[in-house]
């Protein structure tokens, strides 16, 4: 296939410079939207945009067209380069001078297609390695950049090319979009079953955690290793949604490990000491080997009159959350719940076999997520493979 | 509030002793006080040969005799650097240290000082640009020296560092000291409380300090600051002299290693962010604080200590770590107890705990309470401040323009304001903390609880032990619905792959 200088067939725009106090509100007369850092993620991000006077846009060209692609061009090291795509936009917008943008020549060069090429891994990756690294800021070295070699098939066939990583895309976002769906159901159906917590529209009887649970253990302070024979879950193996990742595990020796310490399936895990946002992370084990647990993790076993499914998606609702962050006191960064006052909490008690009807319709949820998430997996896969062969000449 | 031309100057001068070598900011502001020291003594001398001029008679005890008069700093700042240099090393900073015999207190801090600019390049840059400030002009001169002390960006040992200026100003504010109170910071670092007191005084009571006997107690006895840093008090001393205070008592006290019989009961106001760091030893500690309370932690020992130095009647506002409100140990009980029941305990004020960023993350809150020895608390005034109009990492970038920051900004704030500044609405409704302030649920950002909740709860102080919070109702879709989603999503996506092969193969 035909190759050029990306130089011949696109150019950069840097952006404008502005100190902190030329930001002006978003209604302030001749103000225009000025795009940072901290807007380019995988899409651009609107939740916060700053605004400027037009007065700091130099030259017309500075203006942010629809399609550009928008490069981080000065960040730490590992983010240089990293790109988004320019939407049509409702407000006229400019961008700061952390960031650069890269336009394509219309007559050359589909905009989607070098979207596509600028933001796939081999170009990413010779894009970081020309950082040129001052203090522990790494900046875009526009000239390398700029000869990198893109290939330049006709704009049909760019466009037939972007089209199809474009779809690959669309669906990728569904997958997501669907497995988001999946979290709010899981929700859905416990405040469905139980009612909302706050207002307890049902009536059960409230108790307190401790009345529904037999013991509530610290685990082991013993420091863990990056090998070993017995896996230890730490604090980091708890997701903030309430699941338990096992990705990344330390061991100990199984001579370390006492009966005390060791999770078995259908314990809960509660985080109690962590940052304000994330103490009280609450998981199920629910896996059939056992395993270790560290300090910072709480060990809440059920009684038999109830289930922890159930009390675990109580910490880990909405109203569950609140209380906890309202409860955790903090010193130093770090907040605390300890397990005196984890069982303090007061929560209604519904018979347990609405609890395990509800446990059973989490599981058929749960296994819905699973298998999605291996989908949304495959696509990821089948996106990298058709971007590699797209600009190899070979779709 | 230094700006433009004159910060840039002081920048510029601390440029010059950091690319001269010296890199620790607390001896650039040591060395720099002592230069200003040296220039106001030339000063005082050319003040008191012009009094003998006009009345003809002798110089009143002068500084500088026929002998000496090289090394004032009118004359050696002409001379080459070198020869600038040597003067001042050999000859300058002995008689400096010669003044401690003297009983002024800026003098008394100077018996050791030590002279460390290291070349005379250095030395000449420093005396030209001390020269260009306006270092005799009243209300700058003070901001002035502010500004350097805050470049000190780093924090001490011992758990100290510096207290913002605007959560000082609240407290001091809130505290509304009179011209008769005898104000004491028994840990007063660089002064910061008491300069803020005295601009205080000095703005709101000013026909008062008009009145001789009123200005002779505002020099002489109002404020009292203890350190057991000599370099701190050196520069508590010249930042009270830059504030045109004369003679304000700031001497070297160990605060909890010395006995306070000579100290009880003396003070009517004290305002202090004590260090808390670690602990003591019992040896080492006062004998009489730990018969108030029985612990090695700084935090309550201070605590104790304001106690003692209160004379009844007396109020204090000291910021203490969170640990303080809710530690649930003997000594942490017993002196919450003893604040409510023995004492009047008025108010906690909860800050965000990125108020001490850079130096710490701590949490921490103010604390407000008035010695009685009869009890008297009835209603305790809890106040959760979320923002102090200044972003809460570690660069503290002010979030609203200057004249909106602080506790008694110049334009009223409005809603979207007081989102980023809480500081004057803490300010009002603590005015109304005993009447309208009663009347708000615990839900609110202010709230009272009466004695009665916390004797109940053990003496817990915390504000979350009595804050109730707001549960929405929240939306939430039915189940059905999220699967029907659900389905149609599944079918999209089903269909797209189809199109997806076809376009492939």
């Amino acid at each position: 296939m035909k190759t050029n200088s990306l130089g011949e067939v696109a150019f950069f725009v840097r952006g404008v410079t502005f100190k902190p106090s030329d930001i002006v509100s978003g209604n302030s007369p001749d103000s225009l939207w000025c795009m940072r850092t901290r807007n380019i993620q995988t899409e651009l991000d609107l939740s916060d945009v700053w605004s400027i006077s037009r007065s700091h846009v130099k030259r017309p060209e500075q203006i942010l067209q629809f399609g550009d692609v928008l490069v981080s061009s000065a960040n730490s090291w590992n983010l240089v380069g990293k790109c988004c795509w320019t939407p049509q936009l409702d407000n006229e917008a400019t961008f700061g001078g952390f960031i650069t943008a890269l336009r394509a020549d219309p007559a050359r060069l589909h905009p989607r297609y070098l979207y596509w090429w600028f933001s796939s891994p081999t170009v990413q990756a010779a894009v970081r390695s020309f950082g040129r690294q001052t203090t522990n800021i790494s900046n875009l070295d526009i000239h390398r950049c700029l000869a990198l070699n893109i290939p330049v098939p006709p704009l049909e066939e760019q466009r037939r090319l972007a089209g199809l990583l474009d779809q690959v895309d669309d669906l990728r976002a569904k997958r997501q979009q669907a497995i988001a769906l999946l979290d709010d159901l899981a929700q859905s159906i416990f405040l469905d079953m139980f009612g909302n917590p706050a207002t307890n529209p049902k009536g059960w009887v409230i108790r307190t955690v401790s009345d529904l649970i037999e013991s509530a253990t610290y685990g082991t302070s013993q420091k863990a290793h990056t090998a070993g024979d017995f896996p230890v879950l730490r604090m980091g193996n708890l997701t903030a949604q309430g699941r338990i990742d096992l990705s990344s595990l330390k061991y100990l020796p199984t001579s370390e490990v006492g009966e005390r310490h060791i999770v078995r399936k259908d314990d809960i895990l509660f985080n109690r000491t962590n940052s304000a946002d994330l103490v009280g992370k609450t998981a199920v084990f629910r896996e059939n080997t056992p395993m270790a647990y560290a300090g910072y993790l709480v060990r809440v076993r059920t009684n038999p009159q109830n289930h922890p499914e159930y009390i675990s998606a109580f910490l880990n609702s909405r109203y569950g959350k609140k209380i906890l962050r309202n409860m955790c006191k903090s010193i130093v960064g770090m907040a605390n719940i300890n397990a005196r006052e984890l069982q303090s909490i007061r929560i209604p008690a519904p018979p347990l076999k609405l609890q395990q009807e509800f446990a059973q319709r989490l599981q058929a949820t749960e296994q819905q997520r699973a298998a999605h998430v291996s989908h949304l997996e495959a696509l990821d896969e089948l996106f990298s493979s058709l971007q590699a062969k797209a600009f190899r000449g070979e779709l | 509030m230094i700006t433009g031309e004159l910060r840039s100057r002081i920048d510029r001068l601390w440029d010059a002793f950091w690319s001269g070598g010296i890199s620790n900011p607390l001896e650039v502001i040591e060395q720099i006080t002592y230069l200003m020291f040296i220039k106001r003594l030339d000063g005082i001398q050319t003040t008191k040969e012009h009094k003998a001029n006009r009345t003809g008679g002798e110089v009143d005890s002068p500084i500088y005799s026929a002998d000496t008069k090289d090394l004032r700093w009118s004359v050696f700042t002409e001379k080459q650097p070198d020869q600038m240099y040597e003067i001042v090393a050999n000859e300058v900073f002995p008689q400096l240290r010669g003044l401690g015999g003297e009983k002024s207190t800026y003098s008394q801090h100077m018996k050791d000082a030590r002279f460390t600019i290291p070349t005379p390049n250095l030395l000449t840059k420093a005396v030209d640009i001390l020269d260009e400030l306006p270092l005799d002009q009243g209300d700058v001169k003070g901001d002035l020296y502010e500004y350097m002390l805050s470049k000190i960006a780093t924090a001490g040992q011992n758990g100290q560092f510096r207290t913002p200026r605007h959560i000082i100003q609240l407290m001091v504010e809130m505290m509304n000291p009179s011209p008769r109170d005898e104000i004491c910071d028994p840990a007063c670092g660089t002064a910061g409380f008491l300069v803020a007191a005295a601009e205080y005084v000095q703005r709101e009571h000013y026909d008062a300090l008009l009145e001789r006997n009123q200005q002779l107690h505002f020099h002489n006895s109002m404020f009292h600051g203890f350190d057991f840093d000599s370099t701190m008090l050196r520069i508590a001393s010249m930042n009270m002299l830059l504030h045109e205070i004369e003679e304000p008592d700031i001497r070297y006290r160990d605060s909890l290693a010395q006995n306070v019989a000579d100290e009880t009961e003396k003070y009517s106001l004290i305002l202090a962010n004590p260090p808390f760091a670690g602990s003591l030893d019992y040896e080492t500690t006062a004998e009489d604080l730990l018969q108030v309370v029985k612990t090695k932690k700084t935090e309550l020992l201070f605590l104790a200590l304001f106690l003692r130095l209160l004379k009844p009647g007396g109020r204090a506002a000291v910021i203490v770590p969170d640990g303080v409100l809710f530690g649930s140990s003997k000594a942490h009980v017993g002196l919450r107890k003893m604040l409510v029941e023995n004492h009047r305990l008025d108010a906690i004020v909860k800050l965000p705990s990125g108020v001490f960023k850079p130096y710490a993350g701590v949490s921490t809150a103010i604390v407000f309470f008035t010695k009685t020895n009869a009890g008297g608390t009835d209603n305790v005034w809890f106040y959760e401040v979320t923002a102090d109009g200044y972003s809460l990492d570690d660069k503290r970038t002010p979030l609203l323009s200057e004249e909106k920051l602080g506790p008694r900004p110049n334009v009223a704030l409005d809603e979207a304001d007081h989102e980023k500044n809480n500081l004057p609405d803490v300010l009002a409704r603590w005015a109304r903390r005993g009447n309208s302030e009663l009347e708000r649920p615990r839900t609110a950002q202010s709230f009272t609880v009466v004695k009665a909740d916390i004797v109940s709860q053990n003496y817990d102080l915390s504000l979350n032990r009595y804050k109730e919070i707001v549960h929405d109702e929240g939306e939430h879709r039915p189940p059905l619905d999220i699967i029907a989603d659900l389905e149609s999503l599944e079918s999209e996506i089903q269909s797209g792959l189809s199109i997806l092969k076809a376009a492939i193969r």
